[in-house]
């Protein structure tokens, strides 16, 4: 609440769209899970799917005109203005978790996950899967509610999600090493490395989320675990009396 | 990808799939229009108001102060005119309410239109009931009552009202500029009390009292503080739907706020003349991007 | 370049300067209260010398006899009777110059403040300020000329006439002033309500100056009625009340000659003067308290 409607007013304009985007992009990772569990049928759901993909696209395009408008309006200031870049970042990476959705869908369209073979790597990508959406979601959610704690938590669980990829690779090499294969096969195994892949850069964009949360906060921009370690040194030298 | 079909300027609603987002897994995401506020063109469906023609204003036979202005207003739209000090934009105001007959060293040609009539052949007093005028500092008639102050315009025009007629104008006039409420056990009293903000709105509601069809606002916030400001922003918003309103502004962002065409002037004539937001963002007329960053002012 | 940073920190006598200002000070001060030293010493006199002579007479009978002056004062008693004729000869001509030169003055002066850029006012204003410097006798002896030969007599009009030549002036100008000092923006917003000039200037314009304008007023009708020789030659002067303005009527300042070339009478001069003098004081001390009041921000 400020003294100026309008501001509020349009402030809430954007709240709404990222709110929109926000939830557009869960729905989409909710439907990837759902096409893993095989509870969903990518033929049928395809429309809606491609549908989201639009929404996503469209409205980030949107929050940029808006975005741009806005500082131009009003020339905010504080918090404000970190928050304003805020949602300018989320959004972009919010898209980008959108177009990274998109191409796992299409590659697990690619997998028939019935055969004995690839049914083997379905907990792994489930587990991959499940902790890149919570991470998703707890980064949105951080924001929301400006949870810096919730915020750490996403950023440390980025290396979890880099060894989980790493791990998935490792054990597709192991697989398949010294082992003549079929087209499908090579096919399936290149599918499914390029899934982990994108679920790892999407675990890349929550922790970009999370450290927009930071940014709000703070007003300082973090970028690596260590260096956040580093700060929080200089903070208790700064206050030694603090906690 | 659908890339061909984003990138080209549909508005979302347009999108008939949208209906399709209700039959989501285990939730439902309303979209409605207002969420997604579109930056569609905003004179395509409006009608012209004003109409001004090869506009030129001088106040020497040598020096014109305004050169050829072609310019429309549109009804129900928040127009700014912008520009430099010096590049004629008051004077560009004042014209259309024929403020410029007191002075008889002025000369005006080209031809304006008021909903189709001519501005210039009509009488003045005619003229000035129909385009109502804001100016920069409150000027509330000192000698008269806040009460009287609403209801001059009828006086001055010999139009008698009676008791009753008198008491609703006033209490309708101050609530539509958000007076009332503040001012209600005072009315009697004279407006010099009143802060330099309220006796702006005294000033909007005296001039809206009269029901003109556009209302020409000079600097109207220039001199007051920042909370006023915004209170008047907001008046001028809600004043959109009944009024056409033109206002004169040094601030940019306050024509980014509260207007939705903006015309740029310069040394007496019409540089551009197009949407606020396509304008502030992107200007077609080098000058118009000159002075939007600073380069003059 | 240090030379330069260091003239600033050159020696300024400060000690001489405070020694000047405090000196100077008080010769400003001296000289004030110089000034009104003529004016107390004047009163001084009056109220000294004419005192003892005014009692419920003075206000109530006519003027006395030389006879009966000369015998009052071989008995040493005061002079009997007044000056009634002289007040209500006074009353009855101010009022009839006042009735006469305020609709003129406050019209010339609402035209004057109208057209200031014209040639025509410009010539009229010159021409009032001409007309202040004339001499009263001769605005006297110009009225004896027109309206006593006329007449074939003198009379209270000729006196009202002559008074009146003095005192248009002083309202026109004082009256352009008033409405000179107002702020341009109220007659501009009353225009722009849609007001003809003459309602504008009426019913916001005017009342806005009446401060001014009034003590203008205040202040021609103190100057004139203190005038002497113009009467002489057009009133001439009456032994009786007169309410008929086409005969010779009394005045004050005609009294007060009359009584200086009687010798029997002479001791009426001080109670008239001190009369007179008072009720022009009081007239000024009333215009200042109205414009103190009237002030517009």
């Amino acid at each position: 609440m400020s003294t100026s409607k309008i501001k509020d007013s349009k402030f809430q304009i954007i709240l709404n769209q990222f709110n929109l985007i926000s939830e557009v992009a869960m729905t989409q990772l909710h439907i990837l899970h759902k096409l893993l569990e095989m509870t969903l049928d990518y033929k049928e759901t395809k429309e809606e799917i491609d549908n989201n993909e639009m929404i996503i696209d469209r409205i980030e395009l949107k929050m940029r005109e808006e975005i741009a408008y806005t500082i131009l309006m009003f020339a905010p200031k504080a918090e404000d203005l970190r928050r304003i870049i805020s949602y300018q970042d989320i959004t972009t990476n919010l898209e980008r978790v959108g177009d990274l959705v998109l191409n796992c869908i299409e590659d697990l369209d690619g997998i028939d996950l019935d055969r004995n073979d690839t049914r083997i790597y379905q907990p792994l990508l489930f587990h991959m899967m499940d902790d890149v959406i919570e991470m998703v979601q707890s980064a949105i959610h951080s924001f929301s509610v400006v949870d810096v704690n919730l915020a750490q938590k996403v950023i440390l669980s980025d290396d979890n999600v880099d060894d989980q990829m790493r791990n998935t690779i490792h054990i597709l090499s192991e697989n398949y090493a010294n082992k003549v294969l079929s087209q499908q096969e090579i096919s399936e195994m290149l599918l499914i490395q390029s899934i982990v892949r994108d679920l790892e850069r999407c675990g890349d964009a929550a922790t970009n989320i999370a450290e927009s949360t930071i940014y709000l906060v703070n007003g300082r921009s973090v970028r690596h675990p260590l260096a956040m370690a580093a700060e929080k040194e200089d903070e208790a030298k700064e206050h030694p009396n603090k906690n | 990808m659908h890339n061909d079909m984003v990138t080209e300027q549909t508005p979302l609603s347009q999108i008939d799939n949208i209906d399709k987002m209700g039959n989501n897994i285990d939730r439902k995401i309303p979209i409605s229009r207002d969420l997604l506020s579109s930056f569609n063109s905003n004179f395509e469906h409006s009608k012209p108001l004003v109409t001004l023609t090869d506009l030129s204003v001088s106040y020497s036979p040598e020096k014109k102060a305004i050169k050829n202005v072609n310019l429309t207003f549109y009804e129900h739209l928040v127009t700014a005119v912008m520009g430099p000090s010096g590049c004629g934009k008051s004077t560009l105001l004042r014209a259309i309410n024929r403020m410029h007959d007191l002075y008889s060293t002025i000369q005006t040609e080209g031809e304006i239109l008021l909903d189709g009539k001519d501005l210039m052949k009509m009488p003045a007093m005619e003229a000035r009931r129909r385009v109502g005028m804001v100016f920069q500092r409150p000027n509330p008639f000192p000698t008269m009552s806040i009460e009287e102050n609403v209801l001059s315009g009828y006086r001055l025009n010999g139009i008698s009202l009676s008791k009753s007629e008198r008491k609703e104008l006033v209490q309708t006039s101050l609530e539509n500029v958000g007076l009332w409420d503040e001012v209600k056990d005072s009315i009697k009293k004279r407006g010099s009390f009143l802060s330099g903000g309220q006796q702006q709105r005294l000033c909007i509601a005296r001039t809206l009292a009269m029901r003109p069809e556009v209302l020409l606002m000079d600097e109207p916030t220039s001199a007051l503080d920042p909370i006023s400001t915004n209170k008047i922003e907001e008046l001028i918003l809600q004043l959109k739907e009944k009024y056409t309103i033109i206002i004169v502004t040094h601030n940019m962002g306050q024509a980014a706020r509260i207007s939705d065409m903006s015309a740029f002037m310069y040394l007496g004539e019409l540089i551009e003349y197009d949407d606020t937001n396509k304008m502030f963002t992107n200007p077609k007329d080098k000058r118009t991007e000159d002075y939007l960053t600073g380069v003059f002012s | 370049m240090n030379k330069i940073e260091e003239l600033a920190y050159r020696n300024s006598h400060t000690k001489q300067r405070r020694i000047v200002n405090v000196s100077v000070f008080g010769l400003i001060i001296l000289f004030s209260l110089g000034t009104a030293i003529p004016l107390f010493s004047i009163l001084f006199e009056l109220i000294g010398k004419g005192s003892h002579q005014i009692n419920l007479d003075f206000f109530t009978q006519v003027v006395p006899s030389s006879v009966d002056a000369m015998l009052a004062k071989q008995k040493g008693q005061p002079i009997p009777g007044g000056i009634l004729n002289g007040i209500t000869g006074t009353l009855m001509m101010v009022g009839l110059a006042s009735l006469f030169s305020i609709p003129m003055g406050l019209f010339g002066g609402i035209y004057l403040s109208k057209n200031r850029d014209k040639k025509m006012a410009s010539l009229v204003r010159s021409l009032a300020d001409i007309l202040q410097g004339v001499p009263s006798i001769i605005c006297g002896i110009l009225v004896y000329m027109w309206v006593v030969t006329t007449l074939h007599s003198f009379s209270a009009l000729a006196g009202a006439a002559a008074l009146s030549i003095m005192m248009i002036p002083m309202i026109s100008r004082s009256t352009e002033e008033a409405l000179n000092m107002l702020p341009n923006t109220i007659m501009e917003a009353g225009l722009a309500l849609g007001g003809s000039y003459t309602s504008v200037m009426f019913r916001i314009l005017l009342p806005s100056a009446f401060g001014a304008v009034f003590t203008g007023i205040l202040l021609s009708i103190s100057r004139v009625m203190g005038e002497t020789a113009p009467l002489m030659v057009t009133a001439l002067g009456a032994t009786y009340i007169n309410w008929n303005p086409t005969s010779p009527t009394s005045a004050v300042s005609l009294l007060i000659w009359e009584f200086y070339n009687d010798p029997n009478l002479v001791g009426l001069i001080w109670s008239t003067a001190l009369l007179l003098m008072i009720l022009i004081l009081c007239l000024n001390l009333l215009a200042k308290y109205i414009s103190a009041r009237w002030r517009i921000n």
